[in-house]
C-alpha cells in the first residue's frame, strides 16, 4: 500500500520488520524480495509520486573543493528515486576490482566478484538485460564511429574492452515498474513525503526508531527491527553524521570514515584527437544497436604495469573546427592540391556515398577519458551548521583536484591508445595542447555518480559497514547503495547497486529468520 | 674528328655535371615519390625538433629506396614504425605521439616539402 505521512490511514504504532529509507534502485531492489512474504516492511520516501520543487530544495548544500557537484539536480526526491532519470547503462565490475592493489591505498573489497556474480544475474533479470552478453567475445568485433574493434582484437593488443548494455526505460524505471505491485502489497507499505530527520540510536548499539517529517509540519516515528539506509551516498552520510545525539561524530563513525572517500567518475572530454588513416569502408550506424556499446580501456597488464586506475576511452565524432585548419594552418591553397593528389577520386566518391546514405565516415575522432577515482580522504562530505526546512544540517561537498594517480591514468591511457593505433596502423593521436600544459585537468564532464562515504571494509578501522553492509557497532542498521563501494570502478554504478541490494535483502531475510527462531 | 684539349675538358666537365645532376634528380624524384606515397597524418607545420638519437640517416634512406624500390621501402618503414609503436619506442613531438623512425622520416620530409 502507498500512503502519505499526513494520511489518516497511516498507523505509526506498527512495529515493522524492515524499514527501508529511500525508494530508489537500492530500496526497491530490497523491497522486491520481501513482496508476498510474512515480513512487514515500510519504505520511506522523502518526496512524492512526482518530483516537487519544495522537496528538491532539501537537497541543497554547499561545495568547498575546486570541483563542483550539483547537489540539487543530481538526485531526485521522488518515488523510484533516480531510477527514472538514470541512463540505464549496465556493466558489472571486473574481477580484479575486488582485490587489493598496492598502488591504490584503501583498495580491495571484503567480498569477491564470485560473491556478487549470482546477484548480478538477478539484477540482469530485473533490468531486462543478459548477464552472459557482457562476456560474449563476438561483440568486441563490432564497430563504432569508424573505429573497428576488430583491429584491436589481437594477441598483443594493449587494449581490452567492456560491454555496456542499456536497460530499456520500462525496465530501468523501477519506481514505475514496481509501483502497482507495491500498491497492492499486503506486507509492504510505502510512505511518501516522509523525510527521515534523525536516526534514533539506543545506548546498546541498536536503532530504536527513525524520526520522519514532511514539509507541512507532520511528524512521526517509525519502529522497526531492522533499518536500511538507501538514500544515496550524500544523504546516507548526512543522516549518519547528523544523528549525533549520543556520539558527537554521529552513527558508525568511530574511525571517522563517514562521509570520507567520496568518489565519482570524472570525465575529461576532448583530451586528444584521433587521426585515422584511410577509412577502409563505411561504418553503418545500424551495426550498433541502441542497447549495446563497447568501450575501450587499457588491458589489465597495462593497468597493473603502469599502476593506473580503471578508465574508459570515450570516442565521439569530431566536433571542432574543420580539421583542415589543424592540418594545414594557413597553407590551404598549396596543400589542397596535395590533398587532392592523395585522395583518389574513388576515395572521395566513397566518402560522398557514405555520407549520403547516413553512415559514419570520420577521419578525425575526439577522445575523452573517464576515470575511476581512488578512495581518498581528501574528498569528503561534512555537515554544516546551516539547516534545511526540516531542521536537518545541510551538507558540504569537498571534491579535491585530480590526484597524481588520476592524472597519470589520463596521460597513460592516451599513450596506450596511441600505441595501439600505431601498432595496428589505424591512426595517430594528437593530445590537446591544454592537456599537455596541465590546463585541461578540470572535470568537464560531470557525472552524477555518487560513490563512497560509508565504505565497506573488513575492519571498523577502515570502513563504516562490514561485508554484509551492516554498520560497524550497530546491530540493526544496514546501508544499501553505492555509498558502500570501497572503490568506484569506472563503470556506471547502478547495476552493482542493484546486485548488492539483492544480496543485502537475502541477508536481511536470513537475519530475521534467525531472530524469529531465537524468540 | 679532331678534339682539342679545351673541348675535351669542357665536354668531360659537362658530362660529369650532367651525370651528377641527372643522378641527383633520380634520387630527388625517388624520395619525393616515396614521401608522396608514404601515408603520413602528421602535418609538417606541427613538426618540432626534439632530441632523439637518429636511427638512420637521409643517405641510408636514399640507398634503401635505390636498392629495394619505393614500394618495398614503404612497406619496410610501415612495418618498422608499427613495431616501434608495439615496443614503446615513442616520442612526443609537440602534441603528437609518434614513433622514433616516424619522427626521423618527418625530419627528412621537411627538405622535400
Amino acid at each position: 500500500m502507498i500512503n502519505n505521512l499526513s494520511s489518516s490511514t497511516f498507523d505509526s504504532h506498527i512495529q515493522y520488520d524492515v524499514c527501508i529509507i529511500g525508494t530508489g534502485p537500492a530500496g526497491i531492489s530490497i523491497a522486491k524480495n520481501f513482496l508476498s512474504t510474512d515480513y512487514r516492511v515500510i519504505m520511506l520516501e522523502s518526496g512524492g509520486m512526482t518530483p516537487e520543487a519544495k522537496y528538491q530544495e532539501l537537497n541543497k548544500g554547499e561545495n568547498s573543493g575546486p570541483n563542483f557537484l550539483d547537489l540539487v539536480s543530481s538526485r531526485l526526491r521522488v518515488f523510484g528515486g533516480n531510477s527514472s532519470i538514470w541512463a540505464g547503462k549496465c556493466v558489472p565490475f571486473k574481477e580484479h576490482e575486488f582485490t587489493k592493489k598496492e598502488f591504490i591505498p584503501l583498495s580491495g573489497w571484503p567480498i569477491s566478484f564470485n560473491d556478487l556474480k549470482n546477484y548480478y544475474k538477478e539484477a540482469s533479470k530485473i533490468l531486462g538485460i543478459s548477464f552472459e552478453r557482457f562476456y560474449r567475445k563476438t561483440y568486441s568485433k563490432e564497430t563504432f564511429h569508424g573505429i573497428s574493434y576488430k583491429e584491436f582484437d589481437r594477441k598483443d593488443s594493449f587494449l581490452s574492452g567492456f560491454a555496456i548494455q542499456t536497460s530499456s526505460y520500462e525496465n530501468r524505471n523501477l519506481g514505475e515498474k514496481f509501483k502497482n505491485k507495491l500498491k497492492q502489497s499486503q506486507n509492504i507499505e510505502v510512505l511518501l513525503q516522509a523525510t527521515v530527520t534523525k536516526i534514533n540510536l539506543k545506548e546498546k548499539g541498536k536503532i530504536s526508531t527513525v524520526s520522519v517529517s514532511d514539509l507541512d509540519g507532520n511528524k512521526s516515528t517509525i519502529n522497526s527491527k531492522l533499518f536500511v539506509l538507501a538514500c544515496g551516498a550524500l544523504e546516507n552520510s548526512r543522516l549518519l553524521l547528523s544523528s549525533n545525539s549520543l556520539s558527537k561524530l554521529g552513527i558508525g563513525n568511530n574511525s571517522n570514515f563517514v562521509g570520507k572517500c567520496f568518489m565519482s567518475h570524472p570525465g575529461i572530454n576532448k583530451v586528444a584527437e584521433i587521426f585515422k588513416f584511410r577509412s577502409k569502408g563505411c561504418i553503418s550506424k545500424t551495426q550498433f544497436s541502441n542497447d549495446y556499446e563497447y568501450q575501450f580501456e587499457s588491458n589489465n597488464y597495462e593497468i597493473f604495469k603502469n599502476k593506473m586506475l580503471r578508465h574508459g576511452l570515450v570516442i565521439s565524432p569530431y566536433e571542432g573546427m574543420s580539421h583542415f585548419s589543424t592540418f594545414y594552418n594557413g597553407k590551404i591553397l598549396r596543400e589542397t592540391s596535395k590533398l587532392l593528389k592523395h585522395s583518389s577520386l574513388q576515395d572521395m566518391y566513397r566518402k560522398r556515398v557514405c555520407r549520403l546514405s547516413g553512415q559514419y565516415d570520420y577521419d578525425v575522432i575526439d577522445l575523452g577519458v573517464a576515470i575511476e577515482q581512488p578512495p581518498l580522504k581528501e574528498n569528503y562530505i561534512t555537515i554544516l551548521e546551516k539547516k534545511d526546512a526540516l531542521g536537518l544540517p545541510i551538507i558540504n561537498v569537498h571534491w579535491a583536484s585530480l590526484s597524481e594517480i588520476e592524472r597519470r591514468t589520463v596521460f597513460k591511457s592516451i599513450e596506450i591508445l596511441a600505441k595501439e593505433l600505431g601498432a595496428t596502423g589505424v591512426g595517430r593521436v594528437k593530445i590537446t595542447k591544454e592537456l599537455i600544459e596541465g590546463g585541461s585537468f578540470k572535470f568537464n564532464d560531470p557525472v552524477n555518480h555518487h560513490i563512497g562515504t560509508t565504505r565497506m571494509s573488513n575492519s571498523s578501522e577502515t570502513g563504516v559497514v562490514d561485508k554484509n553492509c551492516k554498520v560497524f557497532g550497530v546491530s540493526n542498521l544496514f546501508i544499501a547503495g553505492s555509498s558502500v563501494f570501497p572503490t568506484s570502478s569506472v563503470v556506471n554504478p547502478t547495476f552493482t547497486i542493484i546486485a548488492l541490494s539483492i544480496r543485502l535483502s537475502d541477508f536481511l531475510m536470513a537475519t530475521l529468520r534467525k531472530n524469529n527462531k531465537k524468540l | 674528328m679532331k678534339i682539342n684539349r679545351r673541348t675535351f675538358f669542357i665536354s668531360g666537365l659537362a658530362s660529369t655535371i650532367g651525370l651528377f645532376y641527372f643522378n641527383k634528380k633520380i634520387f630527388y624524384s625517388d624520395i619525393q615519390l616515396f614521401f608522396d606515397n608514404f601515408e603520413n597524418l602528421i602535418p609538417l607545420n606541427d613538426f618540432r625538433i626534439i632530441r632523439i638519437k637518429p636511427n638512420f640517416s637521409q643517405q641510408e634512406l636514399f640507398h634503401r629506396i635505390k636498392n629495394t624500390g619505393i614500394q618495398e621501402s614503404i612497406l619496410f618503414f610501415e612495418k618498422l614504425i608499427k613495431n616501434e609503436y608495439q615496443h614503446d619506442k615513442l616520442v612526443y613531438m609537440g602534441n603528437w605521439i609518434v614513433s622514433e623512425t616516424e619522427y626521423q622520416l618527418l625530419k627528412i620530409k621537411i627538405d622535400y616539402d
